[in-house]
């Protein structure tokens, strides 16, 4: 029963994460042509880590736009991409990392490869605790205060995180390159930097679920600051709850979800849903109804 | 852990309302402050950076 409600739920994420990537790359010229969309969309953000430098991207990266806006002369701080950050953030939290992050769903795809019964999948790292910090060190340094502070003579910063680590794009200079042999001639010592860093998210997802996201990410850092107060949230039901810890088993994460659901690690997959025997977990915009342990039935537990 | 009580449940969503309004506000200021502009223009040019050449 929990098995059948899993797969139906891993195979709507799937749907749905398929859908957001093509929706949101969906300039084909681009890809065939060794180019990239111009259009005025592109002055939208998307929710997710999805480059513009893409060939198929119609929207912008908000962690390449904040780059953009607060490494411009005269800008400490963007309200445009800022704003949109909090929108998002406040209205579903992590819930674009688990559902409409194209990136995201790469390290998911490639997660899914068998691997032999040797090499155990590892839901965690020694010293998880402390390496999950550095995507807080990665916003803070490469995101905000490099494009910030340290800038060319005439003011301008450069979008540091976009250059030095961000393997997104270069996902995206794949594409490019692919098309432009313009682009090839002037590929050096950087695009090699970026492409090991690309390679090595690659094949560490492999073992691990979602090394980038987990460790790297500074947007998902960032909306996962909002996960405790987002109106998209979880919730436990106390009172059919009974600590059995099989959400824990199953979250990828190793999240403890009957004591800590709206943890800012939790990129809100769902796949605890699915599978809580008792169906006491719940995720919506509003407080939602709950099956009671005794009768099977749906109750409000609205006092 | 989270006490599931009323008023908890409702605060969290008091902010959380509080804050989607100012994120609507801030964006509102930020494309009269043409940031939207600085995005498009940096979005509409290959960006090198980005794609490990620059």
């Amino acid at each position: 029963m929990a098995n059948g409600r899993r797969k139906e739920h891993d195979r709507r994420r799937t749907i749905v994460q398929l859908l957001v990537a093509v929706i949101s790359n969906a300039y084909i010229v681009g890809f065939l042509e060794g180019k990239i969309y111009r259009g005025g969309a592109k002055a939208l953000c998307v929710p997710g880590l999805n480059c513009y430098a893409c060939p198929g991207a119609l929207g912008s990266c908000p962690i390449g736009s904040l780059q953009a806006v607060i490494g411009s002369r005269d800008k400490i701080f963007s309200w445009y991409v800022g704003g949109f950050l909090i929108t998002v953030g406040a209205t579903m939290g992590r819930f674009v990392c688990g559902w409409l992050c194209p990136f995201g769903w790469l390290q998911d795809l490639v997660h899914r490869i068998p691997i032999p019964k040797s090499w155990k999948r590892k839901r965690r790292i020694p010293g998880e605790k402390y390496v999950s910090l550095l995507r807080y060190l990665v916003l803070v340094v490469f995101v905000i205060l490099l494009p910030i502070y340290l800038v060319d003579f005439v003011g301008q910063g450069s979008p540091y995180f976009c250059s030095w680590i961000c393997p997104s794009g270069t996902l995206s200079g794949l594409f490019l390159l692919a098309g432009n042999p313009g682009l090839r001639s002037v590929a050096g010592w950087l695009f090699v930097w970026k492409n090991a860093i690309l390679a090595v998210t690659v094949l560490t997802s492999i073992i691990i679920y979602r090394p980038f996201c987990r460790y790297i990410c500074p947007l998902g850092a960032l909306y996962g600051l909002f996960n405790p107060i987002s109106l998209y949230r979880l919730e436990v039901n106390k009172e059919t709850c009974t600590s059995c810890g099989i959400c824990q088993r199953v979250c990828k994460l190793d999240i403890p979800v009957h004591t800590k659901p709206n943890s800012p690690a939790c990129i809100r997959c769902g796949d605890c849903i699915a599978a809580c025997p008792h169906g006491s977990i719940s995720g919506g915009f509003k407080k939602a109804p709950v099956r009671t342990e005794a009768s099977g039935e749906i109750a409000s537990d609205y006092p | 852990m989270e006490n599931y009580n009323r008023f908890n449940y409702a605060a969290r969503r008091v902010i959380g309302i509080v804050l989607i309004v100012a994120g609507l506000v801030a964006i509102a200021v930020g494309i009269w402050q043409e940031e939207a502009q600085i995005v498009l223009q940096k979005a509409t040019l290959i960006c090198l950076e980005c794609i490990g050449l620059g």
